[in-house]
């Protein structure tokens, strides 16, 4: 392997370093384990990468991410070798143009949620299960602090850099990296459905805002599901792109025993998520985003006649879309991935709004070389 | 005695698909896109005036966006190409 390049900086002992990174601004907040060369290199050689191997570029920033630099983040993090695999990919997505990397530093505080699905869950023993989104588990912890510390210390995504959302992220640390039940009981998995052989393992990049809790009571027929979700995303944020639509497996198993297929939950969701004219106007979204150079002119902004009984979906194309949703959410992916984490009790869903403009989710394949040696 | 490894990385420049740049500013032209924030049309005036005071940059187009969520439409576009503007300020965020 060719020499690495980044800077060195000496310090006494272990718990000297742990200071050093953070007096350097370094670390999230939280305590770091010392990148040094030996753990560094090893986390390169399970990948395969050398260390100037250009991970992923982001132009908006004039960065290149080399494998070093992400090695360096991922040990920081708290990551083991061999979560690497994992987080090379997550890295190419989150360097994909379709993600739009820029929009992270929105007043919006977005921060993408991770989905690891495929046989390499098992392996690394990521959660799937009860407090799937909180801490807990080394392997979704780490994986997603690795993306929050790179993006801080490889793109100035840190407040004081360019960091800018109102309230911030609660999810960023660690806790937006969920991985899929892997039990095979009917259902498609979600990396399936992206459309990778079932023996691939992939990670799904999507820029959200904080989860949603959908309580369904004792609902447990596909429709009476589905309608509450629909319900609950409908009164959420109402922006045009994906949502992934976390379950548990026993809701998953409703809609398997059913016969239902993702294809008909998605389009069941299409039909029925919408909301009405009246109580958009009373949101303040009706014309938000007209513009005078697409000259659709000045809207009237109270409720008028007939508004209660005209509707705008969220995913199904229709006239009105322009007064609702920017140019950009137009165009881009839209629909639900459901995807089957979470605990099995609590007669509760959740979902996660997209961030409202530009970004896309992106799956890349995890290439996993295996146990480590 | 601990060694670290430092996690930043700075710009790449060159190494990146950037746009291209003018070899000279003396006697361009430069056109103004607003996306509209708070201020931003005035920040942007500034470095038009200076570019003007310093290297006698003259100030022919200024538009703004109507909403920043909104993609530019190709009529501003046109625009620029319309009088020939050798540079674009532009502002994102802020």
């Amino acid at each position: 392997m060719k020499p690495l390049t980044s800077a060195t900086h000496d310090v006494n002992d272990a718990l000297d370093a742990i200071e050093y990174c953070f007096e350097q601004g370094w670390t999230d907040g939280l305590p770091v384990v010392p990148p040094t060369e030996r753990r560094v290199r090893e986390f390169l050689d399970h990948v395969g990468l050398e260390p100037g191997a250009v991970v992923g570029t982001i132009p908006e920033r004039d960065r290149e991410v080399t494998a070093e630099k992400l090695a360096i983040n991922a040990v920081m993090a708290g990551c083991r070798k061999e979560y690497m695999p994992v987080v090379v990919a997550a890295c190419e997505a989150l360097c994909d143009p379709a993600f739009k990397f820029n929009h992270l530093a929105s007043l919006g505080s977005p921060w993408p949620m991770m989905i690891v699905s495929g046989p390499i869950v098992q392996r690394l023993g990521m959660n799937h299960g009860i407090w799937v989104l909180g801490p807990g588990n080394r392997a979704n912890a780490t994986i997603g602090r690795t993306l929050s510390l790179l993006v801080a210390n490889c793109a100035e995504g840190y407040v004081g850099g360019l960091q800018r959302g109102t309230y911030g992220h609660p999810g960023r640390t660690s806790g937006m990296c969920i991985a899929e039940n892997p039990d095979d009981f009917g259902w498609e998995p979600h990396h399936v459905e992206m459309g990778f052989a079932r023996d691939v393992s992939t990670v799904t990049l999507l820029s959200t805002y904080p989860w949603i809790e959908t309580p369904h009571c004792l609902l447990m027929e596909p429709e009476a599901i589905l309608g509450m979700i629909s319900l609950h995303i409908a009164e959420a944020g109402f922006y045009r792109g994906v949502y992934p639509i976390l379950m548990g497996r026993p809701w998953a198993e409703v809609f398997v025993k059913a016969g239902w297929t993702k294809a008909r939950m998605n389009a069941w969701m299409a039909e029925h998520t919408r909301q009405s004219v009246a109580d958009l106007k009373r949101r303040g979204r009706w014309g938000l985003f007209v513009t005078e150079y697409e000259g659709y002119g000045a809207l009237p902004k109270h409720v008028e006649p007939g508004d209660a009984d005209r509707f705008v979906h969220l995913w199904k194309d229709g006239d009105d879309d322009k007064y609702v949703f920017d140019t950009g959410s137009r165009e881009r992916k839209r629909g639900t991935y459901f995807v089957v984490a979470g605990g099995d009790a609590g007669q509760r869903t959740c979902f996660l709004c997209p961030y409202m403009f530009s970004t896309n989710p992106v799956t890349r394949p995890i290439r996993d070389p295996g146990p480590a040696a | 005695m601990i060694t670290l490894l430092d996690p930043r990385s700075g710009p790449v420049v060159g190494r990146v698909n950037r746009a291209r740049r003018l070899p000279a500013l003396a006697g361009k032209t430069a056109g103004i896109l607003w996306n509209g924030r708070s201020y931003g049309g005035d920040l942007l005036d500034r470095i038009a005036a200076l570019l003007k005071a310093r290297h006698g940059v003259e100030l022919v187009l200024s538009l703004k966006k109507a909403y920043i969520g909104n993609v530019a439409p190709p009529a501003y576009f046109d625009e620029f190409v319309a009088k020939k503007v050798d540079l674009a300020l532009v502002g994102l965020g802020d």
